[in-house]
């Protein structure tokens, strides 16, 4: 559920969602600027607000009273970043480069804007590792064992990370964005509302699936694997050893967060030659040899010596937690600034981190 | 083909010259000219053409007059100066000149 904010375009009235709301701020606000010295600027943001709404116009009927952000964002790109016009006859030579953009939206990306996308064709899951691999120009086979090798190493956290790049980047859908596979800018509020919309048909297929499931078993019994009975002493221990985990894992990500949007751990700058990723990663290992007694004890402390916990239901502890981990950063990048700076930071992170390693693969052959 | 850069550069210096052509033969008002121009190679935006005209305007090129229309607010209908045209006279005749001197060159 969306707020809608009322605005006046040139006299007329139009309710937008929030996020249109503020694309379209940003896009009057940056039209202001760039006008700033021009006398006629009042009139020529006029103009624009009324072009503005005639195309509202179009997406409106007696059914829909409300612009969506998609919508704005669309009806932003057609009408183009507002320049001046070039100054005198050199003035067009000047910044002819800039101008490719605007005269043509279809303009090859520049490398330093490229986008991060999912490539269904040849993907193995989602088109992830296919989409991580164009974008940092690796193999995907690299990729691919990275991931796994990630994978094992962080005892499944990886497959976290995995399931929220799935629901965070778009799939390259058209042959257009696919050739690009990073044409645009990564922009976060794009991202913000397509978690929103995959996380509810990746809520409804689970259902599905769980009700099929629950047939299943109505049917056959319950799976394999008795109930685990909890030995006595886990009602004590429990909450401690997951209460210690948890918050090691909230100040884990706090340092994280810090490290990536500031260069710095709370206040301890880095020394210049090491690069973010470095103290990232190393930040991470740290964080699982600090955790992995506690996650032992607790393990020992849930199921008696020699009990396995059950395939079924560890699935469904990790979809819960997977579900619950998507919706956190999706509420937390609506909300916090922060997080929204972090997850916009973050490809940039793990590009420096692939040319690092390119170069040393590169100086090795 | 030269570099994607250098076609901009020349199509952004003939954008206004177009946009005289185009007011010439016709009261037009902004949607009209992106119309006009987006099936050439001139495509153009309205973040790129409302500072034009105004600039244009001020210039003393072109002017404009309020007209209502049948659907939504009244419309600015832009016309020519005096001053825009002669000033598309002199681009006609600077443009077959130029024309001439490109087709005579290298022969």
């Amino acid at each position: 559920m969306q707020k809608v904010v009322s605005i006046n375009l040139n006299g007329n009235a139009y309710q937008l969602d929030e996020n249109g709301y503020e694309t379209l701020r940003h896009y009057l606000g940056r039209a202001e600027q760039q006008l700033a010295s021009n006398p006629d600027r009042a009139e020529i943001v006029a103009d624009l607000e009324q072009a503005i709404a005639d195309k509202c116009q179009r997406y409106l009927g007696p059914s829909k009273t409300v612009v969506s952000a998609a919508e704005i964002e669309r009806i932003v790109a057609e009408m183009g970043p507002v320049e001046p016009p070039a100054a005198g006859a050199d003035g067009a030579g000047a910044d002819g480069a800039g101008d490719a953009g605007t005269a043509e939206p279809a303009a090859p990306p520049k490398d330093a804007t490229r986008r991060l996308y999912r490539i269904p064709s040849g993907a193995m899951i989602a088109g992830v590792c296919t989409g991580l691999a164009a974008y940092f120009r690796l193999d995907v086979a690299i990729v691919r064992i990275a991931f796994a090798g990630a994978a094992l190493l962080t005892q499944g956290a990886a497959i976290i990370v995995y399931v929220v790049i799935m629901f965070v980047v778009p799939e390259a859908g058209t042959p257009e964005e696919q050739a690009a596979a990073g044409g645009l800018p990564f922009n976060a509020r794009e991202v913000i509302d397509r978690v929103g919309k995959r996380s509810a048909e990746t809520t409804r297929a689970l259902r599905r699936q769980l009700r099929r499931q629950q047939r299943a078993w109505r049917r056959h019994g319950w799976p394999p694997g008795a109930p685990v009975v909890y030995g006595p002493q886990a009602l004590v221990m429990l909450p401690i050893f997951g209460l210690v985990q948890m918050a090691l894992f909230l100040v884990a990500v706090a340092l994280l967060i810090s490290l990536v949007n500031t260069g710095a751990i709370l206040t301890w700058e880095l020394p210049p030659d090491v690069p973010v990723w470095a103290a990232a990663l190393i930040l991470l290992v740290a964080y699982q040899i600090i955790v992995s007694p506690i996650r032992a004890a607790r393990q020992r402390a849930t199921y008696p010596p020699g009990a396995v916990e059950p395939g079924a239901m560890a699935f469904w502890n990790a979809v819960g937690w997977l579900i619950g981990l998507a919706f956190a950063i999706w509420l937390a990048s609506n909300h916090l600034p922060e997080i929204r700076d972090f997850l916009q930071r973050l490809p940039e992170l793990f590009r420096d981190f692939a040319d690092t390693m390119r170069d040393l693969f590169t100086r090795a052959r | 083909m030269p570099p994607e850069g250098k076609f901009a550069a020349i199509r952004k210096g003939l954008l206004e010259y177009l946009i005289l052509k185009i007011v010439a033969a016709n009261k037009v008002y902004a949607a009209d000219i992106l119309k006009r121009l987006s099936t050439t190679d001139f495509a153009t935006q309205e973040g790129t053409l409302y500072p034009l005209l105004s600039k244009m305007r001020r210039d003393g090129l072109l002017d404009y007059e309020w007209q209502e229309s049948d659907a939504g607010p009244p419309r600015k209908y832009y016309e020519l100066t005096a001053k825009g045209r002669s000033q598309l006279a002199e681009l006609n005749e600077y443009w077959r000149d130029l024309n001439a001197v490109i087709g005579q060159l290298g022969k």
